[in-house]
């Protein structure tokens, strides 16, 4: 169905996501790192990026942000993780162009209802 | 991974403690300053943020304590709760319950909850929660949803047509799709959105949180609305910030029901900004057609050709027509006036979090959030406010033991206010920590080039070498504000929307950042002036003073730069005929006036005019696209006798004469 990246330095994380997509028929690719991100979305379509907030290297805002700066991926879906419910967090996020955004902890379900507001 | 949890649970339990803390001085301050709604938002925040983190590590005991109490901070930040004696003192027991729960829990204990069960029930019962009446307003079979998406809705991934979808889920869906603010053709930028939506929905026991969490991620791009639309719905007390139809009693029909929306659609109406901002112009126009009817007038009134008789007549009415026409700009104004609300809210929360990733105690002392300014400046100005905020507590403000060996209170001190003053808004950004250090500054600018180091500098053109290009980023990077942008960047983000910026700092006591800002950047508010029988305007934001010189020719044959002993102070004074070459030969003003203008770097400085003429509001045009960047020149505008006439940037007139004068080193050391 979609193509569907996880860009988390926990690998734990990034199987929960996959468990629970992938039996939706979707394709789970994963980057530990912002940077690792951008090049793989830059070789591989995709079509929704889920993203952790606090990584090494580049937060989840600062990837968002990079991500908007290519022109195919202008308008993709991006799905922020985050541990913290903070208007500062959500009003930045959005200003780099945050799709929206699920509160850890993470709760396969709550993804799963996302989705459904994320991808066609 | 179990490692990893408890090194969460460390920085959340740490975290917790410093929340409990600031709540306990937010309640405090709410106590001094009851009607101080940004007290209560920030307890509320404090809380809501408290339950979400607890949750995160299934501290239960907390979350329910929590939810409790953010029950009950909900109705007194709604109003509907007054904030007494008893309510203060149940919220300080209530932060002390958290923060023994917290205690007991970072020692590993099973928290006794019996202390929390007995507030949480004081709580409900001061809580004036009529739970069945908010489940019967909150659930109903049909709701009227208008849902209007703003221009940018798309920038951020989002797509009405998932949402409709969704929403569909939820019961029968009726869509009406409005259209009008869909531009003409050639006007259309594919990447915007231009659509939106009046929404009928019906269902059984449909909640409206369903409703409202389909567009949780939306909400600030986009206008929603969610009005009960039960027919027999008829006791819902009426609730203007939810826009709950309000229904006078049990035999309202449908019909009712409808009007009532509509009349209260009627007082408040969405309008695109671009109407706004073309009004504004109009109102422009006629102000320029009203100054020129005006100067006709009185022509033809000094060569009589108006009968005697007609005079009065003649007056009355151009008195009418500029009396209407100040009110219609004024009021188009006050429409793009917004109080600053919204982002000062944001402050708290951003210096808490800074204060305690730097390790430092922070006092925020926030003033002024209500003054008003325009629209389009808000969005401007949060970023340069947000990067002062961080210099100050990263280079600014001291760590607590640093503070306490040179004998300050351990917490330190920053001050952010906003207020207005003669027709303009000024911010002020102060901290009373290290202040700069003039000798390093002087050091870093020697080292870049950027002076002269054989040429004195006075204290404040010391200062200002903080704005040098590169000077604040240079070799400062740190984890906070090295990251951000320079004060260089600061600088010219608040000069771009016309403001100016100063600072005053002294070492190991501190620094204030001061802005002056015009209220708005559609109007400027000018002086006009005359120079050799040209005229200028200067922006009166520019304008610290203006002094009446005696005697005809005290000016014209002065040097190009002289001094002059004003208050206090020897400032320089320029001499505008001889800087604009203009001639010398025209005799002297009979009344020459000194403007005491803001020379920024320069400090105070004075022009001499030949003769200042009237104060007024005017819309600026641009000359760029028309003529090469002039540095001195900021703008045009069209004056009363037709006459185009340009506004004076006074700071780059001053550098201009300075440099030309090849006198820039020693100027700037007055």
């Amino acid at each position: 169905m979609a193509n569907i990246l996880v860009v988390d330095d926990m690998q734990i994380m990034r199987d929960i996501v996959r468990a629970t997509l992938e039996p939706l028929n979707h394709a789970i690719f994963e980057a530990e790192n912002g940077e690792d991100g951008l090049t793989l979305i830059q070789e591989q379509r995709i079509d929704l990026i889920i993203t952790d907030l606090y990584m090494d290297g580049m937060d989840g805002i600062e990837f968002t942000a990079a991500v908007r700066h290519l022109a195919e991926y202008k308008f993709t879906p991006i799905l922020l993780l985050t541990g913290e419910n903070s208007s500062e967090i959500k009003f930045r996020g959005k200003k780099a162009g945050v799709t929206g955004w699920l509160l850890k902890p993470f709760e396969p379900e709550k993804l799963k209802s996302a989705l459904a507001r994320l991808i066609s | 991974m179990s490692l990893n949890l408890d090194q969460f649970k460390a920085s959340f339990f740490q975290e917790g403690f410093t929340n409990l803390d600031r709540m306990e001085q937010l309640v405090i301050r709410l106590e001094d300053d009851p009607g101080n709604s940004a007290s209560i938002q920030a307890i509320f925040r404090v809380c809501h943020s408290l339950k979400g983190s607890a949750g995160t590590f299934g501290f239960t005991e907390v979350t329910t304590f929590a939810h409790a109490l953010e029950t009950l901070l909900d109705e007194v930040r709604q109003g509907n709760r007054r904030i007494n004696d008893e309510l203060i003192t149940q919220l300080l027991l209530s932060t002390d319950v958290m923060r023994n729960l917290l205690q007991s829990l970072e020692a590993g204990e099973v928290p006794n909850t019996i202390e929390s069960e007995s507030v949480i029930a004081a709580l409900g019962q001061m809580s004036r929660t009529d739970d069945s009446c908010n489940a019967k307003n909150d659930v109903a079979d049909a709701w009227h949803i208008d849902f209007y998406p703003h221009n940018d809705f798309l920038q951020t991934g989002n797509d009405p047509a998932l949402l409709l979808r969704e929403l569909g889920r939820l019961g029968q869906l009726q869509l009406t799709l409005q259209v009008s603010e869909i531009p003409a053709w050639e006007g259309i930028n594919p990447e915007l959105s231009w659509l939106a939506w009046t929404i009928e929905l019906q269902g059984k026991s449909i909640k409206k949180e369903a409703i409202t969490e389909i567009f949780e991620w939306v909400d600030t791009e986009c206008d929603l609305e969610v009005v009960n639309a039960n027919p027999s719905e008829s006791h819902s007390p009426i609730d203007l910030h939810e826009g709950e139809v309000n229904l006078a009693n049990g035999d309202a029909t449908a019909t009712t029901s409808a009007t009532s929306t509509a009349a209260k659609k009627q007082r408040m109406m969405r309008v695109n900004a671009e109407k706004i901002d073309l009004l504004l112009d109009y109102s422009g126009e006629i102000n320029i057609a009203k100054d020129m009817l005006n100067t006709l007038f009185l022509d033809l009134k000094l060569n009589k050709v108006i009968p005697p008789h007609e005079l009065r007549r003649f007056e009355d009415r151009l008195d009418m027509l500029h009396e209407s026409s100040r009110g219609l700009q004024n009021e188009v104004m006050s429409v793009r006036m917004q109080p600053m609300t919204l982002m000062f809210d944001q402050f708290p929360r951003i210096v808490r979090d800074l204060s305690r990733k730097v390790k430092k105690r922070v006092n925020l002392k926030i003033s002024g959030a209500t003054t008003v300014i325009d629209k389009d400046m808000i969005d401007l100005l949060m970023d340069p406010l947000v990067q002062l905020i961080r210099n100050a507590l990263d280079h600014g403000l001291e760590i607590p033991e640093v503070r306490k060996s040179r004998g300050k209170p351990e917490e330190g001190l920053l001050r952010i206010a906003a207020y207005q003053e003669h027709g303009f808004v000024h911010f002020e950004i102060e901290d009373d920590g290290n202040g700069l250090s003039k000798r390093k500054l002087l050091e870093k600018a020697t080292r870049m080039g950027l002076i002269n180091p054989d040429a004195p500098l006075n204290d404040r053109a010391i200062d200002h070498l903080i704005f040098a290009q590169g000077l604040s980023t240079a070799d400062e990077l740190t984890q906070i504000s090295g990251r951000g942008v320079g004060m260089d960047i600061v600088k010219d983000r608040i000069e771009e929307i016309g403001g100016f910026i100063d600072i005053k700092s002294k070492e190991g006591k501190g620094t204030t950042f001061h802005i002056r800002l015009p209220m708005s950047m559609s109007l400027l508010e000018g002086q006009v002036v005359n120079i050799a029988k040209q005229t200028y305007i200067i922006p009166l934001i520019a304008m610290l003073e203006s002094v009446a010189l005696e005697g005809g020719q005290y000016h014209h044959n002065r040097p190009l730069i002289s001094e002059y002993q004003w208050r206090n102070e020897k400032i320089k004074i320029l001499n505008l005929r001889k800087a604009f070459h203009l001639s010398q030969l025209l005799g002297s003003s009979p009344r020459p006036v000194l403007l005491i203008v803001d020379g920024k770097e320069y400090g105070p400085m004075g022009i001499i005019v030949d003769d200042l003429l009237e104060q007024k509001s005017i819309i600026v045009k641009s000359l760029q696209r028309n003529f090469i960047d002039i540095p001195w020149v900021s703008g045009s505008a069209i004056l009363g006798n037709g006459e185009v006439t340009l506004i004076l940037d006074c700071a780059n007139v001053i550098r201009n004469a300075f440099k030309s004068l090849q006198l820039h080193n020693e100027g700037a050391g007055i």
